[in-house]
């Protein structure tokens, strides 16, 4: 599943997918990868997104059921 | 069979010069490896699959000794599938974009390669003029390659013509907006 919310977060920011990666030390295409759903982050990469995105986990990669 | 003087100098100064830029590059680059999580597992999984495909061709190359066909049945047998097997692992860390690390750039990667690869080339043409059609035989129903060097510019391309497949398909597949 797509994770808009974090699409919408860096968007938000004026980030690139690039600047984003370059910011928590993964490649571009993880960053794309979580974004399309491709690949599900450790709680590791998780949080450094979060803190650079300015929002919590619940926000950014809670799914409601 | 006997080797000359030369074969043995050659191959003790090829030992010496790959040990040399081995111990170098693992004391200047080794820092600045780096993979993102993705990327590790994407190698470990290329590297199980890599290990199981070298496997299965080995137990198909002892079956077909066992039935009469040796084919595989030397050392150059054996190094070719050993190459195979490195491909088929390559090949998956590049389709995953797991091969270059973070700080790798892939201009500079590309040359660095074809670079290598042309090098190997060049040896290879002189270790085998005029026979570089033939560089991979069959003699006595065994596999013979008379060049290592061509074989390895051969592995270089194919991982070149990957990288070049994989940057097309990724340019159409990612988000417009990043690229």
């Amino acid at each position: 599943m797509k994770n808009l919310k974090m699409k919408a977060a860096r968007a938000g920011l004026d980030l690139s997918q690039q600047e984003l990666a370059e910011k928590v030390g993964v490649s571009r295409q993880t960053i794309n990868a979580i974004e399309k759903g491709d690949y599900n982050p450790t709680i590791k990469l998780c949080r450094d997104i979060c803190v650079v995105l300015g929002k919590t986990l619940d926000e950014l990669f809670w799914e409601e059921q | 069979m006997g080797r000359s003087n030369a074969y043995y100098w050659g191959f003790g100064f090829g030992l010496v010069i790959s040990a040399v830029i081995i111990i170098y590059a693992m004391i200047k680059y080794n820092s600045k490896v780096r993979y993102d999580e993705r990327q590790m597992i994407a190698r470990g999984w290329a590297y199980k699959i890599g290990f199981f495909f070298m496997m299965i061709e080995f137990c198909v190359a002892g079956f077909m000794d066992v039935f009469g066909n040796p084919l595989f049945m030397n050392a150059d047998g054996m190094i070719l599938l050993m190459f195979i097997a490195l491909l088929v692992f390559v090949i998956i860390c590049v389709f995953n974009d797991a091969y270059m690390t973070l700080t790798d750039k892939p201009k500079k990667s590309v040359l660095s390669l074809v670079c290598i690869g042309f090098g190997n080339f060049l040896i290879g043409l002189g270790n085998n003029n005029p026979n570089i059609k033939h560089f991979i035989s069959i003699v006595d129903g065994k596999i013979r390659i008379s060049s290592i060097n061509l074989l390895c510019s051969l592995v270089i391309v194919l991982t070149l013509i990957a990288y070049g497949i994989k940057s097309l398909l990724g340019s159409r597949r990612d988000d417009p907006e990043e690229e």
